[in-house]
């Protein structure tokens, strides 16, 4: 099965179609050359890592590895007791997945399936960044609703679709940002949707990032841009254990803070809170 | 005085950012904005033999005067020692 996810084609074996998640399947494409290989074994238990890979990162739900410049990575469910996969790079293109047998039917959620991918590892490297946001089309165009978890994104956009012409949501958690063929950056789809389920195949040029915030008015805040920098970093995914790829990341992220409109933005619950910050966009000429 | 190495500087439109990297990003996933001395401090404090001599190279650098850069100088590093962002290297530095 070969699957394109933005700028990068991905082929899978050793899995059909039907053992994956439903999103996934909505990026199935014909066979082509393949960026990444994935071959996936079911297995009754998970290997040990031959020698000469190193322990380089912790926390209760990953345990990262390295041997030279491969990775290799033992994923779990809250505590490594509960572990469900490796994976291990053979080759800087070439990736087999170990999946536990006893776990394979939690295979076909979003989270557990792409989490044996690495994506994000693979995607940095061709400037592809997952930001934590609520995809907004308006018009032909992507503006993103940023910011942690709770804040009200998903239902900003609601706002957004209710009281503003052509507007829908394509992904209600994440997005990937890359730039085109052209050097223009655009927004597009991603495999994971959070609890949102909404999670549509389409790509539109990016015009705004917008950092949420709650209040009892309506307000676009204008921030230093070093505060649109922390809030940015701290909403992309980043491997923050691989310090040659969190500094190349971090420049990427730099170079979009100075193409990339991006405000930060106090609202609440109203109609009014759409149309102020609608208004603002256009009057900017950030949308059209 | 060392620093613990697993931080990646950048300037974002003429302000400093410390960004924490490797397993250093568990133990704290957060960002530190420097000032300009601070930047100065982070830079040079392991090439400072010990704590006056720190204070040297700030009156070298900055038009201040020793108590003021002293001043500065205890500030900051305590802030850096509770972050766990240097260690000591020896018994008074």
């Amino acid at each position: 099965m070969h699957f394109t996810i933005g700028p990068i084609t991905l082929s899978i074996h050793g899995l059909t179609a039907t053992e994956i998640p439903v999103n996934t399947r909505k990026f199935i494409t014909e066979e082509r050359e393949a960026d990444i290989h994935y071959t996936f074994r079911i297995v009754k238990e998970l290997p040990y890592l031959e020698e000469g890979w190193e322990p380089i990162f912790e926390r209760p739900d990953i345990q990262v590895f390295r041997s030279g410049e491969l990775e290799a990575r033992k994923l779990a469910v809250g505590t490594m007791e509960a572990a469900y996969a490796i994976t291990k790079e053979t080759n800087e293109k070439e990736i087999e997945v170990y999946f536990l047998e006893a776990m394979k039917q939690e295979l076909v959620i979003d989270t557990i399936f792409v989490s044996c991918l690495a994506l994000e590892r693979h995607f940095a490297e061709k400037g592809a960044h997952i930001l934590h946001s609520c995809f907004l089309h308006y018009h032909g165009q992507a503006v993103l609703f940023s910011g942690p978890s709770g804040i009200g994104k998903s239902t900003h956009a609601n706002l957004w679709r209710q009281h503003i012409e052509d507007t829908h949501v394509v992904n209600g958690d994440r997005c990937l940002i890359y730039q085109n063929e052209e050097g223009e950056y655009v927004a597009s789809a991603w495999p994971v949707c959070g609890s949102s389920n909404i999670c549509l195949t389409e790509t539109y040029p990016l015009k705004a990032i917008v950092f949420m915030g709650q209040a009892p008015h309506n307000e676009v805040v204008n921030v230093r841009p070093m505060q649109l920098f922390k809030q940015l970093s701290s909403q992309i995914t980043i491997n923050w254990w691989n310090k040659q790829q969190v500094g190349h990341i971090l420049d990427a992220l730099q170079q979009m803070l100075g193409k990339v409109k991006m405000v930060n933005y106090l609202c609440n619950l109203t109609p009014e809170a759409p149309k102020t910050l609608y208004n603002y966009l256009k009057e900017k000429q950030w949308i059209s | 005085m060392k620093r613990i190495k697993e931080y990646i500087k950048r300037n974002i439109a003429g302000e400093i950012v410390l960004v924490p990297a490797g397993q250093t990003a568990e133990d704290f996933n957060g960002m530190i904005t420097l000032t300009e001395s601070g930047e100065f401090i982070w830079d040079h404090i392991e090439e400072a033999r010990d704590f006056n001599h720190l204070v040297e190279l700030i009156l070298e650098e900055y038009e201040v005067d020793r108590p003021t850069a002293a001043q500065d100088a205890s500030a900051f590093l305590m802030q850096l020692l509770q972050a766990g962002m240097v260690k000591p290297t020896g018994l008074n530095w």
